[in-house]
C-alpha cells in the first residue's frame, strides 16, 4: 500500500478526531452516575454510621481546615452535624483519612452528642486483600470502637486490640478513630464557647 | 519534614520499599523477556531510566497544562498519555542514532519495545494523574513536577535493580540442574518469588 | 465454521497468552488477590481484545501501513477509556480495587500483538473469534489462579460479599499467598502444571 504523507496524516487524524469524539460521548452518559455513586456512597456511609440521624449538614471549609489544624492521628477530610427527625442534635459524623499499608484509609466516624462513637466504616482502602483488609471483614475489629467511652482520647483507642498480621492496617484504622475523637473534642470545646 | 528528607523518603521509597517489579507486577514482560543475559538487562535499564524520566516530564505537563484546563482529562487521558510515550520513544531514538551511536549502541534496540512497557505508561499515569499515586508519603492530592521527576527516577533506578540482580541470578540458573517439569519459564517465575521475598522484609521501613 | 472454532479453541489451548505465549503477565499477578476483581479484569480484556480486533478488521483497507502502529494504539486506548468509565460509574468498589491496571490494559501486550498479527490480516469474523478466544484463555487462566489465591490465601472465596467456598475453620490461611512473592512461586507451579497437562509451548511468541 503505498500512501502519500498527506494520507497518513489525514487517516490519524480521523482517528483521533472520531476517537475523542465518541469518547466524549461515552463520558457525558457516565459522567453523571459517576458523580451520583460518590455521592451516594458518602450519603449512605453517613446513614450507616449514624441510624438516628434525619438529616447531615456539612460543615464549611473553613471550619473543618481549623478543625484539621487541631487533629494530629489523621487528615479531617469532612466533617457533617447530624440532626435528627425533631430537629435536635444527633452528633457527629467525621470523614478523616489515616496512612495504611497500601495507601490512605479512608473511613467516616459517627459520634454522638456525647462524643462516644456511635458507627464507623470504611469508604476506601488500598490494603492487601485478605491481609490488611481483614480490619473491615472481621467484624470484632471494628465492633471494639463502639465501647470506647464519650469523649475519649488517644490513649484509650491505643489500648484497643490489633488484628495480628495487619498491624498497620489496624493502625490506620485506629488513627482515624483517633482523630475522629480529636475532632470532636475541639468541636465541642468551640461550641461550649459559642452557646 | 524538610523539602529534602521528602524527596530521599520519594526516591527510596520509589526504589526499593514499593519496587514496581517485584512488589507491584508492573513491567514483567521485560523482566522475564531480557533477564536471561546481564549486557541486555543493562541496555533494558538504561533504556529505561532514560525514557521513563522523559516520559513523566511530558505526561505531567500535558496534564498540567494541556488536558486539565480544557476539561477532557478524565477520558482522554489513556490516549493521550499512551501516544505522547510513542512519539517520544521515536524522537528519543531518531535523535541518539545521529547525536550518540555510543548510547544508542547500548540501549537503541530496546526503545521500540519501551512504548508497550506497562512500567512506563503506569509510572507516568502515576506522576500526572492525581489520584493514582497510593505511597504513604503526605505530598498533597497531586504531585507537583519536582516531586513526579524524583518519584520517576526512584521507580526506574528500582526498575533497573531489580532487573539486574534478576538477570545474576538467571545467569547462575542456567548451569543449576533443575527438574524437567520447571526447566524454562515456571522455575524463572519461581526465582523472582524468592528474590522477591527480600523486597518483604522491607516494606514499613521509614514508615512508607 | 471450523475454521472459526480452530481460530477461537487455540486462544485457550495452543495459544494461550498467559500461559504459552507469556505475554500480558503483569495484570495476572497483581489481580489476582481477589477473584471478583480478576472476573472484571478477565471481562474488560475480553471486551477491548474484541472490539479492537474487530474495528482494526473492518478498517484494516483504510490503516495506512507506516502509521498502524499509532493507529491501533488509538482504537485500543479508546476502548480501555470506555472500560475505564463504565466500571467507575457502575462497579466502584471493583473500579477502586484494579485502580492502575484498567489504564494498563492498554499496553498489554496481548491486545496490541493481536491487532497486529492477526486482526489486520484477516476478516471480521476470523478476527471476532480470534478476540474472543485469546480473551477467553486468558479469562480463564486469571480466574482460576485468583480463586486458586484467594482459597488458600484467606480462607473463603467471595463474589460481591456472597461466599461461593469456604475452607474449614481449622485452616489458617497463610498470608505469603496473597503477598508478591506467594504470586510469583505458584504462578511458576501452575506454568508447571498447565504445560504439563493441557498443552506446551510450541517455540515462538512472547513480546518486549
Amino acid at each position: 500500500m503505498s500512501s502519500s504523507s498527506a494520507r497518513l496524516v489525514i487517516s490519524v487524524a480521523v482517528t483521533c478526531v472520531v476517537a475523542a469524539g465518541g469518547l466524549a460521548a461515552t463520558y457525558c452518559v457516565t459522567a453523571p452516575r459517576i458523580a451520583a455513586q460518590e455521592r451516594d456512597a458518602e450519603q449512605r456511609a453517613l446513614k450507616r454510621v449514624l441510624p438516628d440521624a434525619a438529616r447531615f449538614e456539612g460543615l464549611d471549609e473553613k471550619s473543618v481546615a481549623r478543625l484539621a489544624a487541631a487533629v494530629t492521628a489523621g487528615e479531617i477530610e469532612a466533617v457533617w452535624k447530624a440532626v435528627d427527625a425533631s430537629g435536635a442534635d444527633a452528633g457527629w459524623c467525621v470523614k478523616t483519612s489515616a496512612r495504611g499499608y497500601g495507601g490512605p484509609v479512608r473511613m467516616v466516624i459517627g459520634l454522638d452528642r456525647n462524643g462516644k462513637v456511635a458507627g464507623l466504616t470504611i469508604l476506601a482502602m488500598n490494603e492487601t486483600p485478605g491481609l490488611g483488609t481483614r480490619v473491615e471483614s472481621e467484624p470484632w475489629f471494628m465492633r471494639q470502637f463502639l465501647d470506647l467511652p464519650p469523649g475519649y482520647g488517644e490513649r484509650d483507642v491505643k489500648q484497643m486490640d490489633a488484628i495480628s498480621g495487619a498491624t498497620r492496617s489496624s493502625k490506620a484504622v485506629k488513627n482515624c478513630v483517633t482523630a475522629a475523637g480529636q475532632a470532636y473534642a475541639a468541636l465541642s470545646g468551640g461550641k461550649a464557647v459559642s452557646q | 519534614m524538610s523539602v529534602l528528607s521528602q524527596m530521599a523518603l520519594l526516591f527510596i521509597g520509589a526504589a526499593l520499599v514499593n519496587n514496581m517489579l517485584l512488589t507491584r507486577f508492573i513491567g514483567l514482560c521485560p523482566f522475564f523477556g531480557v533477564s536471561s543475559s546481564m549486557s541486555t538487562s543493562v541496555g533494558m535499564s538504561l533504556a529505561v531510566v532514560f525514557v521513563m524520566t522523559l516520559a513523566s516530564g511530558a505526561t505531567w505537563m500535558a496534564w498540567k497544562f494541556v488536558l486539565s484546563p480544557l476539561g477532557v482529562g478524565e477520558f482522554l487521558y489513556i490516549p493521550a498519555f499512551i501516544l505522547i510515550i510513542a512519539a517520544l520513544v521515536q524522537f528519543v531514538e531518531m535523535y541518539l542514532r545521529k547525536a550518540s551511536p555510543v548510547l544508542y549502541r547500548a540501549m537503541g534496540i530496546y526503545l521500540p519495545l519501551i512504548t508497550t512497557n506497562c512500567a512506563v505508561l503506569a509510572t507516568a499515569t502515576e506522576a500526572a494523574k492525581p489520584g493514582f499515586f497510593k505511597m504513604n508519603i503526605p505530598l498533597g492530592p497531586s504531585l507537583g513536577l519536582g516531586e513526579a521527576l524524583v518519584y520517576t527516577l526512584g521507580v526506574s533506578v528500582g526498575f533497573g535493580f531489580a532487573l539486574l540482580t534478576f538477570a545474576a541470578l538467571r545467569e547462575r540458573l542456567e548451569a543449576a540442574p533443575v527438574p524437567a517439569a520447571l526447566r524454562g519459564a515456571p522455575i524463572a517465575f519461581i526465582s523472582a518469588g524468592l528474590l522477591s521475598f527480600a523486597y518483604v522484609g522491607l516494606a514499613g521501613w521509614f514508615g512508607l | 465454521m471450523k475454521h472459526l472454532v480452530q481460530t477461537f479453541v487455540k486462544g485457550i489451548t495452543r495459544e494461550n497468552p498467559l500461559m504459552i505465549l507469556m505475554i500480558g503477565l503483569c495484570a495476572t499477578l497483581a489481580v489476582s488477590t481477589q477473584f471478583q476483581g480478576a472476573v472484571f479484569m478477565g471481562l474488560a480484556v475480553i471486551f477491548v481484545l474484541t472490539m479492537s480486533n474487530a474495528i482494526i478488521s473492518i478498517f484494516r483497507r483504510f490503516i495506512p501501513n507506516e502509521v498502524r502502529i499509532p493507529m491501533f494504539i488509538v482504537v485500543i486506548a479508546s476502548f480501555v477509556t470506555i472500560v475505564d468509565l463504565v466500571m467507575k460509574a457502575f462497579v466502584p468498589s471493583v473500579y477502586a480495587f484494579l485502580g492502575i491496571w484498567i489504564p494498563l490494559i492498554v499496553v498489554n501486550c496481548i491486545i496490541l500483538g493481536r491487532a497486529e498479527a492477526f486482526a489486520y490480516h484477516n476478516g471480521l469474523p476470523a478476527a471476532i473469534a480470534d478476540g474472543l478466544g485469546m480473551g477467553v484463555g486468558y479469562t480463564i487462566v486469571i480466574v482460576v489462579f485468583a480463586f486458586v489465591r484467594e482459597l488458600f490465601g484467606s480462607g473463603a472465596v467471595k463474589f460481591f460479599g456472597a461466599t461461593l467456598l469456604a475452607l474449614p475453620s481449622w485452616y489458617a490461611p497463610p498470608s505469603v499467598v496473597l503477598l508478591f512473592p506467594g504470586a510469583f512461586i505458584l504462578f511458576g507451579f501452575f506454568l508447571a502444571g498447565w504445560r504439563a497437562l493441557v498443552s506446551r509451548p510450541g517455540g515462538g511468541g512472547g513480546c518486549s
